[in-house]
Formats: structure tokens, sequence, C-alpha cells
């Protein structure tokens, strides 16, 4: 919406590349196309990366729960495990956050700056 | 049939054991069939002590506040010392700064504030579902379909 505030009617300039006339129609569907997936896909992105991540240390903390049920030191392989995913969880928050903004850099850069690319 | 993760549910285990257990089940991978967002169901000698966030809106208030306390704990209180959080912060505002400059150039810089704060609460939120009992908002996928088609 900023970008068609800013550039105008000359804000759809991006969803026409430059290639031969004959495939323009067809390439400004898949150009349509792209920039309305690329949204879901930043969506889906983040949270598939951090849901998978919880779930994935949930079925490590509940193994620790069962192995404890048989003996106490049993619990230590999964316990350890538990803490090496965590800190790897850690870094994973860290890099989707990161991966998040770029992209989202990059679309802004292509919606605002049209012409510029 | 159980899933793996439903055949090692931690509620179904923690009541066969002694409460102080109970301590160690940070995380549940059962929470969509829940009423609640998130429940913990803590036994605390034999009496079940149940909280639940139901609104993830809550959960990105918290997200909020946090973000502004590490704001006004980051000021720095001298002009020669400063903290450790002071420093992370600067770390973070180069690093996204380097970023927007690159990709923006230096005449439209001033956007840097939006991906500053978008960085800060994305990660914010990400580190708060780490926490044992913790939930993240960013692990919902309304809240991520909101950010994206907002940008």
């Amino acid at each position: 919406m900023l970008g068609f505030a800013v550039n105008g009617i000359k804000f759809f300039t991006i969803f026409v590349p430059n290639v031969p006339t004959y495939m323009i129609p067809i390439m400004v569907f898949i150009e349509v196309l792209s920039y309305v997936i690329r949204c879901f896909s930043l969506a889906i992105r983040l949270c598939a990366n951090l849901t998978a991540g919880h779930i994935l240390l949930g079925t490590l903390a509940s193994f620790i729960l069962s192995f404890a049920k048989y003996h106490f030191l049993l619990a230590l392989i999964p316990g350890v495990l538990t803490v090496l995913v965590f800190f790897l969880e850690l870094g994973v928050s860290g890099l989707q956050a990161f991966v998040l903004v770029t992209l989202a850099l990059i679309y802004f850069k292509d919606a605002y700056m049209v012409g510029h690319h | 049939m159980y899933s793996p993760v439903e055949a090692f549910d931690i509620s179904t285990v923690v009541a066969n054991l002694p409460w102080y257990f109970s301590t160690f089940g940070g995380y549940s991978a059962r929470t969509v069939e829940q009423e609640d967002l998130v429940a913990i169901n803590v036994i605390l000698m034999g009496t079940p002590i149940i909280w639940g966030i139901k609104s993830v809106g809550i959960v990105i208030l918290e997200v909020l506040l946090i973000t502004y306390a590490l704001f006004f704990i980051a000021q720095p209180h001298s002009v020669t010392l400063t903290s450790g959080v002071t420093r992370g912060f600067e770390f973070i505002f180069s690093f996204i700064y380097a970023q927007v400059k690159t990709q923006l150039g230096l005449t439209n810089v001033h956007f840097f504030r939006l991906f500053f704060l978008l960085f800060l609460q994305v990660l914010i939120a990400n580190y708060l579902g780490l926490l044992p009992f913790g939930v993240s908002p960013t692990s919902q996928a309304v809240v991520t379909a909101f950010i994206s088609l907002n940008i």
C-alpha cells in the first residue's frame, strides 16, 4: 500500500518484467501470484520453524519423564539432548528473526523503490 | 492410535510421578486440543494447580512490555560505561542498520526504526517460547500471517 501511495500507477510495473511481448500475459500472472504467495511463505516459514522446535523440545522433555520412571540415570540421555536442542533453538530463534527482517526488507524494497532494481 | 508426541504426553506421565517431578514438564506439545492456548497443570503436594492462557493477545502484550522495558534498561547511564544490555542493543542496532542501508540506501534509512522494532519483537517473541511454561506468539500462524501481510 505504501508502494502504491508513493509510486502511484507506476507501482504496477513490478508485475511486468522485461520480456518479449507475447510472454507478458503469462509473466504478469506468475508475478502477481509470486507477489501474493511470498507473504504467506514468510509467515509459514517463521511459524513452522518455531512450532517444529517446540514439538521437538516437547517430545524430548516427555522422554525425560518416561525414562525417569525406569531409572533416574536413564533420563540423562534425553536430558542432555534437550539442553543441546534448547541451545540449537536459541540460534534458530535469532536466525529466523533475522531471516524475516531481511526478506521483509527485500520485499519492501521491491514495492517501495520501483525502477531502482 | 496415538502419534509419538501424544504417546509421550507430559500430563499423563506427570500424574503418575511425585509432585517435584512435575516441575520438569516445561514443554507441552499438546496445546491444540486443549481449551486454553497453553495450560500448565502442576501437581503440587497432591493438589493440581492449573494456569492457562486463553488469548494470544496477552502474550503479544508481554512481548511489547519486554521490548520497551529492554529499551528502558538499555539507556546508557554513563557516557563511558555501558551495560551488557546496552552493548547487545548496539550490536543489534548496527547489524540491522547495515542491512537497511545496504538494501534501501542512505536516502531511505529512516525506515530503519520499523525494521529494528520488527526484529526485536520477533526475536523476543521467539525467545518467550523457549522459557519453561512459556508460549511463543510467533509459533501461531495467525500472528506471523498478520505481521507478513502488514509488510
